[in-house]
């Protein structure tokens, strides 16, 4: 997930996650009927008014590709005009619903579980494995470098792979772990701290009911048309 | 005297799990490419999801071998996979409970190293179950039929599934040993 793509003004962290949910479930409900691909562009559009533009373009090219490529291998396996149709539909079902997830700043939904009570550990789980994501290509990176320094050979020799990449790689995960534990015990993070305060309280807003009554109206309308 | 089987997760165990989800999470990214031919091949998703789940939840169970490691794994997994595909979260949650349980039923704990074995194990193949009893309750018709379809291509993945987990929890502890040998990491 790259910063880029995050959003200033995000809708209410867990009315995101509803969202979400609600465009895969009926995006993946309606995938044969032909009204399917206007409630998935509709949700693309109202996703882009309410501020997610960066992440709504992010995922066009992508969701271009895997339609074009997917839509081809089951068209090519059933022969079918409609299969195919569905499998772009499921397709870009998946593609919109990440979008509110990739706009997300972490620290907004950490602070909203948080505010929430939630349990420390899920919170801090959450948090370290959503900012990981960046990181992890960057030592993949680091890794495959050392290999070509190394001459190492093919990436793609399993006895080659395991010694000179998958052990490095794991080695890097055990430091990095080592080092992020001690920096959060550093900063006074405790998992039995009864009492905490949220320094930005995260708030539903008149805009996040209006978001959420909009998505319900497009699900809504998707399977009644 | 009498050993405990249930001890308090600190924070770096926490943290080594929330990076070790991270990375089975990357490595599962290959799933919605085949997302589509799954109507097609029967447990398609699994066999390429199988290995790497399985090595990096065996490295999990072996760093950290408190009840309920599974579980979280699968938590912090299931979280964001709820964005993609909401059945995904259920059968992570289910599927990690299932496990403990048995776990500490049978082994007591992950103590053993065929305790990690059987729970990395395990941990995929019962998705094809839960998957389609899932598809069946919610009247997903042609997720059902491709299991019906065809029994000799059904029975083939699903022991493709089973063999590839089997190698990858086999893979996970063997590079836990070697690290651990060479004091790169202490349980």
């Amino acid at each position: 997930m790259s910063e880029k793509l995050l959003t200033k003004h995000p809708i209410y962290p867990l009315i995101g996650l509803l969202a979400s949910i609600l465009i895969i479930i009926f995006g993946l409900i309606t995938a044969k009927n032909p009204e399917c691909i206007w409630f998935l562009g509709g949700m693309w559009l109202l996703l882009l008014v309410f501020g997610y533009w960066r992440a709504c373009l992010a995922v066009v090219p992508v969701s271009v590709v895997f339609c074009a490529v997917f839509a081809g291998i089951t068209y090519a396996v059933s022969g079918d005009i409609n299969a195919a149709y569905a499998a772009v539909n499921r397709i870009l079902a998946v593609c919109v619903a990440v979008i509110p997830g990739l706009a997300l700043p972490p620290i907004v939904l950490v602070r909203n579980f948080s505010a929430l009570n939630l349990p420390r550990m899920l919170t801090l789980g959450m948090m370290i494995t959503l900012t990981f994501f960046p990181l992890l290509g960057g030592e993949v990176r680091q890794v495959r470098e050392a290999m070509k320094t190394r001459g190492a050979g093919s990436f793609f020799s399993p006895k080659i792979f395991y010694r000179a990449f998958l052990i490095p790689l794991i080695m890097r995960l055990v430091n990095i772990s080592d080092t992020l534990a001690l920096s959060v015990e550093t900063r006074g993070f405790s998992k039995d701290a009864k009492n905490c305060s949220v320094y930005k309280t995260v708030s539903l807003r008149v805009v996040d009911i209006l978001f959420l009554l909009l998505v319900i109206a497009g699900a809504v309308l998707a399977v009644v048309l | 005297m009498k050993e405990k089987i249930f001890e308090p997760f600190k924070v770096k165990d926490i943290v080594f799990l929330a990076i070790i989800s991270a990375v089975t999470l990357c490595t599962c990214a290959v799933m919605p490419l085949v997302a589509s031919l799954q109507t097609v091949i029967f447990g398609i998703a699994q066999v390429i999801t199988s290995l790497q789940i399985s090595i990096f939840f065996a490295i999990g169970l072996m760093k950290i071998p408190k009840p309920g490691t599974l579980f979280i794994m699968s938590l912090l997994t299931g979280l964001f996979q709820l964005l993609m595909a909401p059945p995904m979260f259920f059968s992570n949650i289910i599927i990690g409970l299932l496990l403990e349980i048995l776990v500490i039923l049978i082994f007591r704990g992950y103590k053993k190293d065929s305790a990690v074995f059987f729970a990395a194990v395990l941990y995929n193949p019962l998705s094809l179950p839960f998957n389609y009893l899932y598809n069946l309750l919610f009247g997903r018709e042609a997720m059902t039929a491709v299991a019906t379809k065809a029994p000799w291509i059904t029975i083939g993945m699903t022991l493709a599934v089973v063999l590839l987990s089997a190698l990858g929890a086999w893979i996970g502890i063997k590079i836990f040993k070697e690290l651990k040998k060479s004091g790169a990491i202490k349980k």
